[in-house]
C-alpha cells in the first residue's frame, strides 16, 4: 500500500513531527511548513510506517516535492 | 437615496465588467502564449 | 511687564488648554499603541497611528498648523497631494505574486464579488445619514485595503480619515474573527470540504505581461484609478521582469517601509478631539465591521454562484478571500479548509481571490471617485 507526502505548496519545512520508523495514522500532523507567512501542517494521506523522509528542517520545497514515503 | 441606489447597483455592475475584461484579457493573453510554446515555466510561489 | 511676560509664559503651556476630549483622546492612542504592540495588531500602522494621535492632541503644538507644521508638511504633501498611497502601491506590486490569478483566471471575478459588499455598506451608511462622498469613504472599508481606504477617504471625505483608516486597519487584524462566522452561516459542510483540483503552472512570460495588461484595461476603463494600477502594476513589473532587482528591492523595503512611517504620522495627526470624538466615528466603526463581514459574504455568494456553471468545483470559502487583506483572509480561509478536511490545502488557491480582490477594490474606489467627483 503505502503513499508518497507531497509538498502541497511552495515554502519552508519548518518542523519534522516524526522520524523513520514511527507508525502514524492518516490525518495523522507529520510536518510543519510554512508559505505566505502562515505556519501550515502536512498530514499523513494514509497509515503506515514512515520509511524515509525525504526534507529537513528549514528546506524551501516547490509544490508537489516528495517530502516522505510512508509504507 | 435614489442617486446611492444607482450607485450601488451600477458600481457592483461596473466592478464585474471591468474584472470580466480583465478575465478575457488574461484567457487571451494565456492562449497566444501557449501558441508560441515551449517557455520556462515557474510555478506559483 | 514682569506680570505680563508671566502671565503670557503660563498660558501658553499646554497644560491650560488642554481639553477633556485631548485627554480621551490620549486613551484612544494609546489603546492602539497597545493593540499595536501587546496585541501585535497591525503594528506597521497603529503604531505611529497611535502616536500621531497623541502628539495631535497635545495643545499649541502647530504641529498640524497649516502652512508651517512639521507634521503638517507630512499630512499635506504625502496625502492631500496624493502622493502616499500610491507610493505604498509600488510597494505592494513588487511584493505580490499574481501566480495564483493566473493559473485559474475565474477567480478574478470573486475579487469582484467581495466589492459588492462595499457599495451595500456605501447605501447602508447613506441612509445612516452620511453624505453620499462620506458613504463611499465607509464603504470602501470593506475592500479591506488599507491604501485605498486612505486614498479615496482623502479624496472625498478627508475629515474622515482617521476613523476610516483606525477602522480599516484593524479589522484587517480582526478578520480572522470576523471572517469565519459568515462564512459557516453561508455555505454547507459539503462545500466547505471541497477540494480544489490543482492549479496550472504559469510562465514567466505570462507574469510579465499581466501586469502591462491589466493596467491598460483597468486604466482604460477606469480612468480615476490611474495613480494606483499605475503604481501597483509597474510594481509588479519590477518584480516579475527579473532584471530590475535594485527597484524591485527598494520598492517592496526602502520604499514601502519609510511611506509608511510618513503614513501613519500623519493619518494619526489627523485624529484631534474635535475631529475624531462624534457620534460618526462610532457609527463608522460599527460600519467598517459591517462592511467586512457583508464583503465576505457577497464573495462566498458569488463563489456559489459560479459553482453552477463550474465543472472543476472551487471551495466557496475562497470567496471570502476575496476581501483582500493579504494575506491574511487567505490564511483564514486555508485553516477553516483544513479543520473540515486535514488534506485541504486552500492557501494557493485562496491568494487567487485575495490579490484580485486588490484590483476589484482599485476599481470600485475608481467608480466612487469619478461618480463623485
Amino acid at each position: 500500500m503505502g503513499c508518497k507526502v507531497l509538498a502541497p505548496m511552495v515554502g519552508k519545512i519548518v518542523k519534522i513531527k516524526v522520524k523513520v520508523g514511527d507508525k502514524v495514522e492518516e490525518d495523522q500532523e507529520i510536518i510543519v511548513m510554512e508559505s505566505m507567512k502562515l505556519e501550515t501542517s502536512i498530514f499523513a494521506p494514509c497509515s503506515g510506517v514512515v520509511k524515509e523522509i525525504k526534507v529537513s528542517e528549514g528546506d524551501r520545497i516547490e509544490e508537489d516535492d516528495v517530502l516522505a514515503i510512508i509504507e | 437615496m435614489i442617486e446611492a441606489f444607482w450607485i450601488f447597483v451600477a458600481g457592483s455592475i461596473g466592478v464585474f465588467i471591468g474584472m470580466a475584461a480583465l478575465y478575457l484579457a488574461v484567457k487571451t493573453l494565456v492562449l497566444v502564449l501557449s501558441r508560441f510554446g515551449g517557455e520556462e515555466n515557474s510555478n506559483g510561489s | 511687564m514682569d506680570h505680563n511676560i508671566i502671565s503670557e509664559m503660563i498660558y501658553s503651556c499646554g497644560i491650560f488648554n488642554l481639553s477633556f476630549g485631548n485627554v480621551v483622546m490620549w486613551i484612544i492612542g494609546m489603546i492602539l499603541i497597545y493593540l499595536a504592540i501587546a496585541k501585535k495588531f497591525e503594528p506597521l500602522l497603529l503604531l505611529p497611528i497611535g502616536f500621531g494621535i497623541l502628539i495631535a492632541n497635545l495643545p499649541l503644538t502647530d504641529l498640524m498648523k497649516p502652512g508651517e507644521g512639521l507634521i503638517w508638511r507630512f499630512y499635506h504633501y504625502g496625502l492631500q497631494w496624493e502622493v502616499i498611497p500610491p507610493l505604498i502601491f509600488l510597494g505592494l506590486g513588487a511584493l505580490t505574486d499574481f501566480g495564483p490569478l493566473l493559473s485559474r483566471p475565474s477567480l478574478i471575478f470573486l475579487g469582484a464579488g467581495a466589492q459588492v459588499g462595499v457599495y451595500i455598506t456605501f447605501f447602508c451608511a447613506k441612509l445612516m445619514g452620511f453624505s453620499l462622498d462620506e458613504a463611499a469613504a465607509i464603504g470602501i472599508i470593506g475592500g479591506a485595503d488599507g491604501p485605498t481606504t486612505i486614498y479615496v477617504t482623502s479624496k472625498l471625505a478627508p475629515h474622515l480619515l482617521g476613523s476610516c483608516a483606525v477602522a480599516a486597519y484593524s479589522y484587517m487584524a480582526l478578520v480572522p474573527i470576523i471572517q469565519p462566522p459568515v462564512i459557516k452561516l453561508l455555505t454547507t459542510k459539503e462545500e466547505r470540504q471541497i477540494v480544489m483540483k490543482k492549479s496550472r503552472q504559469v510562465s514567466t512570460r505570462e507574469r510579465i505581461m499581466f501586469p502591462i495588461l491589466a493596467a491598460l484595461i483597468v486604466i482604460l476603463l477606469f480612468p480615476p484609478s490611474a495613480p494606483l494600477m499605475t503604481m501597483f502594476m509597474l510594481g509588479n513589473l519590477f518584480r516579475e521582469s527579473g532584471v530590475v532587482e535594485r527597484l524591485s528591492g527598494a520598492a517592496q523595503n526602502e520604499l514601502m517601509n519609510i511611506v509608511t512611517i510618513f503614513l501613519g504620522i500623519s493619518v494619526g495627526a489627523t485624529m484631534d478631539a474635535a475631529t475624531f470624538l462624534r457620534p460618526q466615528s462610532l457609527m463608522i466603526f460599527f460600519l467598517g465591521a459591517f462592511a467586512f463581514a457583508s464583503s465576505t459574504a457577497t464573495g462566498v455568494i458569488v463563489a456559489k454562484i459560479m459553482n453552477l456553471f463550474l465543472k472543476d468545483k472551487i471551495n466557496p470559502m475562497i470567496g471570502a478571500a476575496g476581501v483582500s487583506a493579504v494575506p491574511m483572509a487567505a490564511r483564514v480561509v486555508h485553516l477553516m479548509g483544513q479543520e473540515e478536511n486535514k488534506k485541504n490545502y486552500l492557501l494557493m488557491h485562496a491568494m487567487g481571490p485575495n490579490i484580485a480582490g486588490v484590483i476589484g477594490t482599485i476599481i470600485a474606489a475608481s467608480i466612487f471617485i469619478g461618480v463623485l467627483k
